[in-house]
């Protein structure tokens, strides 16, 4: 009896003929030995399904006999044939569809539900209206909550093919009766189908009021995880009028950071984040809550290595959008050695993220003991995290520097490139602090220089302290024998270098001058290079006119450079927030970026919403709702009873029942918001932003982890991935910009 | 027509924007073929399995567990060889998908190689330990025998996984998929893989229909009156009979440990978890209670057994203590959470047969019980010297069994002169490394692994760099981790493996364990404490 056996593809004629050569042509008896046979050869169609042969298509005369005979196993196998072939005869389920009318009207609950579900995946207009949609009404009044439950999904279902029926049909208001219904299996169904239909229809909107809330939380414990999930998910609609209701519907729902399920786990967790920005210094006045989802945050990385992937991701959100509010120890995010490679580069950055002055000695030998692994991509990238975090934290520079001299004194190349790229960085951001000790290694060690970047970066460092290194010249001389086969970025870096060192140290420094400046002029192509070189010339050319013109270009001191590129703008930290735990907070870019069908959220207004948080963010919810109102004529006019789909209200704030205890809102003078709007607007202008038909046109590309690379937002994803290769793209670029200026 | 049929696909893939939560369910096999394939919408079957095969399954480099083309994302897990995937198109819900990925391969585990793990049980209830599960995941080995998933288990019961698939997913939302209550759905028999001789293995019904003698005879569940009306499932049904009433506790408990050369930890945790096997009739409710800190802080201390309602005092493990702070508890669906938060009780109606009840993490006053001091010297390039000296802290009457230490040793050795006090010790090149087993290790005792290994000079990595190309001045700025690796090979940390019974590595005792049902029957309580080896990592 064994099954695998039967997936082989054949013929539907095949099947046919062993059909009714086994039951002697009459598929109609209802023998257990025919039965039998049925089975059997109903299980090779649907394993032929499952391969993707269409060809069964032709035996669909039989399946529909076979659904006709009362058995359950047979009639589950039929209805999976059914809904992968439906839109594709018809006619014949128009013809047979006395056979789904008597199962709807079953006994058995399991049939009754069976026969909704499949007649739900029918697309056929007719049918729909004159079957599926009016047993649908009946059902939705079943004694069986689990055949509600199926007829709502069904409702979802049929509202994916035609939307227009449903809306017709006033099945929406049936839904949002259905959000009172006794049990909770069907009122998360109907919260979660009633969420799919806002998504495509961006017009309506769930709006849930106090009473709602508290009947929706109580329904809590009686569901079922997943139920619990998407009735969490509901309570995101909530919008809290007042800090005393945020801080209890927190206090309700932090058990639920304790399921095992993580989907509810994080839910919760959504859900107690969003109501966080309607609490006044939520740190304070729940003081457990920063221990508390400190804790499940870092239970859940026990688990399996992709939903550890996915915990990780979002606590790097959290600590960039609420670091107050999550509690946290870096010894838990080391990582083991059988850790995959994503997880291990996530845990970098959430080390990197929770170092501090603190901790500064752990998290530096552990990242020593990561520069010295086999592997080299985490190798380098711990090197690069301890730069940063010289970068990051002043006092703990020190330290930092000597433990990246220490790895660079292993001699073994990859270090050691890595450390010139990374020492270059810390130079640029501490330029009196330069260690002639270090450099003389990196001299010793030059011929392991060999990719781009680090000799770009090396070449920097001899150029601007080209008076601490006796040895310039040689090296000068041994990186400009290969000159003409280097890649753009060191060329022109080393062309820079070369000046550098001409205008400390004319007479040494002339005959390479004159040879560097007549191979770029001469024999090479790129433009860049022979535009600069040239310019070069020209300046050293005319220093009788210009005499400190030279000095003054190219010697500058350059800008100090920081680690405030991780800061995220405000108001995608504020999205991501709302959609924690989705696929969005995963690659940590904002939602139409990566999804561009996809519903933004954003907080909305209240009384309690914390203006010290959303300063700017708030004068943008503002504009957004003076669009609004201009639409707002436009919106479906579904009777507006409290828990139901219905249009937004303006955000006037003298609608709402003020606190007293709240000082938070300062009322804000017309005058007074609109300056707010200017100056956001402005921002916005400067920052540049993505249509959704700009994404359209870009390719895919994606890095090795999946993560798409060409969006043009500044977004976290990239930007994290920018600062572990932070580059002196930025020296060359204001260079030639000055130079640009001078000549124009 | 089929021609028809694909046009219609492309077109549709077009038309239709956002979906559902789940847009399709596949399982493929290793290599690549469709096992189970299950769409929430039309049409677009071909094209998505084919790009899932193409960029994930046939590429070689580790990846992401996520993949997303244009709008459409691919969350995959895998296991066995097997691969489980979800696609999403838009923004979903990951943490969604990913726990159903997971709970959906736990209850094909269940449903379909339950038998396997409880032929390899003991007659006694106790679990085979899971030590060669440590040990195995070091060694790549994948076995069938163990009771995991296996293709085999899927092509042979693939209906049942489809009704599984239809009671687990409703318009690609997943729905409730405990095993005891889905078992009342399945109408089809559920066959054991070839390994086992493809024998009907069980006809997986609940007790009850058992019972009912029309079912045996017809197999449709159809006409059960069970099945008339279905209601809220839960996850537990009423109407459960047993004429013993047991329940089996199992404390495992995975010490995760990182220490450094020196001898200082780094880290220290503990994760556990609470199995429950209960064979209980009707619907009782149950009271667990633990030494948690928060409760013990409210009761007098005194002498701390005191506080323990367990009558045998042999049920008590060593290294218990009065009380223990626990970090983070997650708790299966079926306990009250609001009562946990509000005043640490756990109060839950259990499912049937085994479930369970919590996983706990605890980081202070771990107990450990192993404590491994390694030297090593390494004299030229071909040679590495070690010696290993293992203590066992834990008390004397106890034993650990399954004691592997796996030392790494450099790339290129050929030949091991391996010396120990104890047990066996054998090297291994494949994995390149020292494999020391041991059986028994009592307590409070001491081992000694000594040893010596040699290298084919040269034969390191390329990450090598030997040490005569540093200047003799840089000698002063070698930091001591580097300059034992003079063969410039980075060394893996020694991992230990072991399992130990009735030792506490926590010190987390269950105090005390009451059932309360209507009849008011007695119950037959069973524990045991198992402490296995998590990460048990020594860096040297």
């Amino acid at each position: 009896m064994n099954d695998s056996r039967l997936f082989i593809k054949c013929k539907a004629i095949e099947i046919q003929n062993d059909i009714i050569s086994q039951t002697n042509g009459s598929t109609t008896k209802k023998s257990a030995k025919s039965l039998k046979i049925k089975k059997q050869c109903m299980k090779r169609i649907v394993a032929n399904v499952t391969m993707g042969n269409n060809e069964m298509i032709n035996i669909s005369p039989f399946v529909f006999q076979f659904y006709e005979l009362d058995d359950l196993e047979l009639k589950g196998m039929c209805c999976y044939y059914f809904s992968t072939y439906c839109h594709l005869f018809p006619e014949k389920y128009l013809a047979n569809k006395d056979l789904f009318i008597n199962d709807l009207r079953s006994t058995s609950s399991v049939i009754r539900s069976l026969a909704m579900k499949t007649i739900c995946y029918f697309p056929i207009e007719e049918f729909q209206k004159d079957i599926t949609v009016p047993y649908m009404r009946k059902l939705l009044s079943d004694p069986d909550s689990y055949v509600r439950k199926t007829t709502v999904f069904g409702i979802g279902k049929v509202f994916e093919l035609n939307p227009s029926l449903i809306e017709e049909s006033r099945l929406i208001e049936k839904l949002n009766s259905l959000l009172h219904d006794p049990s909770a299996s069907v009122v998360s169904a109907t919260v979660a189908v009633l969420d799919y239909i806002i998504e495509t229809s961006p017009e309506m909107k769930l709006s849930i009021d106090e009473e709602n809330v508290s009947s929706l939380v109580s329904l809590l414990p009686k569901a079922s995880e997943f139920s619990q999930a998407y009735l969490l998910n509901a309570i995101l609609s909530y919008v809290p009028q007042s800090n005393q209701e945020s801080i209890d519907l927190i206090s309700d729902l932090l058990p639920y950071l304790q399921h095992a399920n993580i989907a509810v786990a994080i839910n919760a967790l959504k859900v107690i984040i969003y109501l966080s920005n309607y609490v006044k210094a939520p740190q304070d006045s729940i003081s457990v809550l920063p221990q508390r989802l400190g804790n499940s945050l870092v239970s859940l990385l026990a688990k399996s290595p992709e939903i550890q992937f996915l915990v990780l991701r979002n606590v790097i959100l959290l600590l960039l959008s609420k670091p107050n509010l999550i509690k946290l120890d870096v010894t838990m995010f080391f990582c083991q050695y059988h850790d995959p490679i994503y997880v291990k580069d996530t845990k970098l950055e959430i080390i990197y993220l929770l170092a501090n002055y603190n901790n500064l000695e752990i998290v530096l030998r552990e990242l020593e003991e990561y520069g010295t692994e086999a592997d080299i991509q985490m190798s380098r990238k711990s090197i690069r995290a301890i730069g940063n975090l010289a970068i990051k934290l002043e006092d703990g520079a020190e330290k930092c520097t000597d433990v990246l001299v220490n790895l660079a004194c292993s001699g073994i190349p990859f270090i050691i490139q890595e450390t010139v790229i990374v020492m270059k960085n810390i130079y640029r951001k501490y330029p009196d602090k330069v260690d002639e000790h270090t450099i003389k290694i990196f001299v010793e060690n030059s011929d392991a220089i060999e990719d781009a970047e680090s000799k770009a970066s090396f070449m920097w460092i001899i150029g601007t302290y080209c008076y601490l290194i006796p040895e310039s010249l040689e090296v000068l001389k041994d990186f400009s024998h290969s000159f003409k086969d280097e890649p753009l970025d060191v060329q022109l870096t080393t062309l820079t270098t070369v000046i550098k060192f001409y205008l400390r140290c004319p007479t040494q420094g002339e005959s390479l001058l004159l040879d560097i400046l007549k191979v770029c002029t001469e024999n090479l192509s790129d433009p860049d290079l022979r535009d600069r070189a040239y310019f070069y010339w020209k300046i050293l050319s005319s220093q009788k006119k210009f005499p400190n013109a030279a000095q003054d270009i190219v010697l500058t001191e350059l800008p100090i450079i920081n680690s405030d590129q991780d800061k995220l703008d405000s108001s995608i930290l504020e999205e991501l927030e709302l959609n924690i735990g989705t696929l969005a907070s995963i690659y940590l870019k904002p939602v139409k970026s990566v999804f561009r069908l996809s519903r933004t959220r954003k907080l909305t207004d209240s009384p309690a919403l914390q203006v010290e948080y959303n300063k700017s963010i708030k004068s943008s919810n503002l504009k957004d709702d003076m669009e609004d109102v201009q639409t707002k004529v436009l919106k479906i006019d579904i009777k507006s009873s409290i828990g139901t789909i219905t249009s937004p209200k303006l955000s006037d704030n003298d609608s709402y029942e003020r606190d007293p205890a709240d000082g938070v809102l300062d009322r804000q003078t017309p005058q007074q918001r609109f300056t707010l709007l200017r100056k956001k607007s402005k921002d916005m202008l400067s920052r540049p932003s993505v249509s959704s038909r700009d994404v359209e046109k870009k390719e895919d590309t994606f890095d090795e982890y999946g993560l798409p690379q060409n969006s043009k937002t500044p977004n976290l994803g990239d930007k994290l991935k920018r600062r572990m290769t932070f580059t002196r793209k930025k020296s060359t670029m204001s260079l030639k910009n000055q130079a640009r200026n001078f000549t124009s | 027509m089929i021609e028809i049929c694909q046009r219609y696909q492309q077109l549709v893939l077009i038309a239709h924007g956002n979906t559902v939560m789940i847009t399709a369910f596949f399982i493929f096999n290793r290599k690549g073929d469709i096992l189970i394939s299950k769409l929430f919408r039309d049409n677009i079957r071909h094209n998505i399995a084919e790009v899932f095969r193409i960029q994930v399954i046939s590429s070689n480099e580790i990846r992401s567990p996520i993949l997303t083309l244009g709008s459409t994302t691919f969350l995959h897990i895998k296991s066995n060889g097997l691969w489980f995937v979800a696609v999403a198109r838009s923004n979903q819900d990951a943490s969604i998908i990913f726990e159903f990925l997971n709970k959906f391969r736990q209850l094909l585990e269940t449903s379909l190689c339950g038998h396997r793990k409880n032929s390899a049980n003991s007659s006694d209830g106790s679990r085979v330990n899971d030590v060669a599960k440590n040990v195995s995941h070091y060694i790549n080995a994948v076995s069938t025998s163990d009771g995991h998933l296996c293709e085999d288990d899927i092509t042979n019961n693939f209906t049942v996984v489809y009704e599984l698939l239809d009671q687990a997913i409703e318009f690609g939302y997943p729905q409730n998929m405990e095993f005891g209550v889905l078992q009342r759905f399945l109408s089809t028999p559920v066959y054991g893989s070839s390994n086992s001789g493809s024998s009907l293995i069980s006809k997986v019904t609940s007790p009850n229909l058992l019972r009912s003698p029309d079912l045996n005879r017809h197999n449709t569940a159809a006409t059960s009156e069970d099945l008339q009306f279905v209601g809220d499932v839960g996850w537990r049904r009423p109407g459960i009979k047993y004429r013993k009433n047991e329940i089996f506790l199992w404390v495992n408990e995975e010490i995760n440990v990182l220490m450094n050369a020196n001898g200082t930890v780094l880290q220290s945790y503990v994760n556990g978890n609470i199995q429950m096997k209960t064979k209980l009739t009707g619907m009782p409710v149950c009271r667990f209670g633990l030494n948690d800190s928060l409760i013990m802080n409210e009761t007098k201390s005194g002498n701390p057994l005191e506080h323990y309602d367990v009558p045998n005092t042999a049920a008590i493990p060593k290294a218990a203590s009065d009380k223990v702070v626990l970090e983070d508890c997650k708790f299966h669906q079926c306990v009250e959470l609001d009562k946990f938060d509000s005043d640490r009780l756990i109060h839950f109606v259990p499912p049937d047969d085994e479930f369970e009840l919590m996983k706990y993490r605890c980081t202070e006053n771990i107990n450990l019980p192993f404590l491994i001091s390694p030297q090593i010297q390494e004299s030229g390039k071909t040679l590495f010297n070690f010696n290993i000296s293992m203590k066992s802290l834990f008390p004397p009457k106890l034993f650990a069994t399954n004691v592997v230490i796996k030392i790494p040793v450099p790339p290129g050795s050929i030949k091991a002169n391996l010396e120990s006090t104890g047990g066996k010790a054998r090297f291994s090149t494949e994995e390149c490394a020292v494999i020391w087993k041991l059986n028994k290790v009592t307590g409070q005792d001491q081992l000694v692994l000594q040893g010596s290994v040699d290298i084919v000079p040269g034969s390191v990595t390329k990450t090598t760099q030997s040490d005569t190309t540093l200047s003799p001045t840089l000698n002063d700025f070698k930091s001591p981790i580097l300059s034992q690796n003079a063969l410039g090979w980075s060394r893996p940390p020694i991992l230990v493996s072991f399992n130990l019974d009735m030792f506490s590595a926590s010190g987390l005792v269950v105090r005390y364990l009451k059932v309360q049902e209507k009849s008011n029957y007695t119950t037959m309580k069973f524990i045991k404490y198992i402490t296995q080896a998590g990460t048990y990592e020594i860096r040297y």
